[in-house]
Parts: C-alpha cells; structure tokens; sequence
C-alpha cells in the first residue's frame, strides 16, 4: 500500500548552529507521524543535519539568517526542503569522492556534502525564482505491507499518521 | 554538553571521555577543547565513551579525529577542509593509535562506519574492553 501524499509541515530557524538539534527534533517528530520506518527516519535527520550545517557555517558564515526546513510525505517518498538566503552554493555541484582512491589523494572539501548524500536517496538543488537556495533530500521508503496498525518500525508506535499543515518559527 | 572525564587503568594510565548527547557543528570543538585540556594535563591513552552520545555529524566526526591528533602532538586540522582533515590520518595511521572508542550504538557506528573510522580506529562494544586493550 503507497502511502497518500501529505501536505508539507515547515518551521524557520534561525541559522545558528545551537538550532541544529532543533532542526533534528523537527524532521524526527514529522517523519515519525508520518509513519516512516526508524531507519529512514534517523537517515534523513543525519543528511539534513549535513545540509543545514553547510548553510550555517559556510552559507551564511555567521551573518544572521534564516532556514526554512520544509517535509512532506509524497507516496512513498519522505522529502524534506531547505531554503534559505545564503550565497548561492549547489552542493550537488560538489563532485563525489572516488572512493577508489585512496584517502590521502582525495581531494580536500565535501566531507558533510558526502555523508549527506550516503544517507539519502536523491538530492537536488535550484535556485529559486526569488534568489533563494533549496536543496531537497530524498528518501524512497518500502511500500507500507503491514497493517495500518501495526507500525513496529516506528520509535513511537502510538503516533498517527501526520496531516498537519503550518509554519512555526523557532529562535 | 557535558563530558565526564575519568580515570582508568589499563597497563598504562587511562583518561575516559564519555560526551552525553550528541556531536554536532553547535559542540564539536568543546569536544576537541576537552581533549586538548586532557593531553596537556598528561594524558596519552584516552577512551572515548561513545555509549551517550545518539548522533554524530561531520563536525562530530572532525573532533574525535583531532583529538587523536593532538595526543600524537599534532594540531586539529582545519574544519573548512573537509576531506582534508581526514588525509593527515591517512598518512600517519598512529594518530589513532592512543585514541580508541568504546560502545557507539547503531547509527553512530553507521556513521563511523560511512567514512571509514572502523579503519582507522579501534572501536570496542565497551569502555572495560578498550581501557583493557590499552
């Protein structure tokens, strides 16, 4: 069974590096009421993790700022957005390590853009109409087999299946 | 975050680092401080307890690795490099020698694992193990 597509949850923060546990508490809470298996979930966090530490650290290099942190459910995909108004950066534009090279001829860079690409499925960037960066990760989780009921993949089996829609702003 | 530090010993003097929380861009170098105030304090051989610590990003990866550097008397290498920071290990596979990490749960060993830390580091199920294995 696909799951339906949901309308997407999104909270601003502050770019600070204080807020990345908040951002991870947000994607956690909302892919878990979105029903998605623990390992999906706790992989997405990782990368998204990655991608707003970029935005913080280098994007905007301490200036203040905003990232607005966007999930949603589309079928069987758990997608989460992030904008924010830093410089324009495609990290997708980061070349991938060879990992047939060995470590020390690597060349230098890249090192969160990496992980954050090991633990997703999909990432892709634009820039927006209104000059704004939005990269977007993706995981593709198995179609839902078990009964409804049973979500025993899920850390908190007795959450239902997310349907919120709203902005919230956390500093 | 809070770091117990504590004392063990194997066949030489143990310090054990046990971090609660997590590892992130926002803590990482309180991580690195830590150690930095151990090796000066005298310290040679340290465990790091990873057994409470339930996430670990790049940064994160970063200061476990420059702590190993700096028991070897080496400086931290610079965070914007990236890649880079991993290629110093590399070349002087020692660095990990006197650092070893003890009790990471699953994601955190998935992540050690992502960029090759179970190479370069001696991780044990437990502080007991790795303080005995010094």
């Amino acid at each position: 069974m696909e799951r339906s597509t949901g309308k997407p949850i999104c909270v601003v923060f502050e770019a600070q590096t204080a807020n990345l546990a908040a951002i991870r508490c947000f994607v956690m809470a909302a892919a878990e009421a979105a029903d998605f298996p623990r390992e999906a979930v706790d992989a997405m966090i990782q990368a998204v993790d990655e991608a707003a530490t970029n935005v913080i650290l280098h994007g905007y290099r301490g200036s203040p700022g905003i990232i607005e942190v966007e999930l949603k459910v589309d079928g069987n995909a758990l997608v989460v957005r992030l904008r924010d108004d830093a410089p324009a950066f495609d990290p997708t534009s980061v070349p991938a390590p060879n990992l047939d090279i060995p470590l020390p001829l690597r060349p230098p860079g890249g090192l969160g853009v990496y992980l954050m690409r090991q633990f997703v499925d999909r990432v892709s960037y634009r820039r927006t109409e209104t000059g704004r960066n939005e990269l977007t990760l993706e995981i593709l989780a198995p179609a839902l087999s078990r009964d409804p009921g049973d979500r025993s993949g899920s850390r908190d089996p007795g959450r239902s299946s997310a349907s919120a829609d709203g902005v919230g702003r956390t500093t | 975050m809070k770091i117990n530090i504590t004392q063990a010993q194997g066949r030489v003097p143990v310090a054990v680092m046990a971090p609660e929380g997590y590892l992130d861009g926002s803590n990482y170098q309180e991580l690195i401080d830590a150690g930095r105030k151990l090796r000066d304090a005298g310290a040679t051989a340290i465990v790091l307890d990873l057994s409470s610590v339930g996430f670990v990003s790049s940064a994160g990866l970063l200061a476990i690795h420059s702590i190993g550097l700096l028991l070897r008397g080496k400086q931290p290498p610079d965070p914007e490099y990236g890649w880079g920071a991993f290629h110093a290990m590399a070349n002087d596979p020692g660095a990990a020698s006197n650092l070893r990490l003890a009790g990471p749960g699953p994601l955190v060993t998935q992540t050690l694992k992502k960029v090759g830390y179970d190479a370069y580091f001696e991780i044990y199920p437990d502080v007991a193990s790795a303080v005995a294995a010094f």
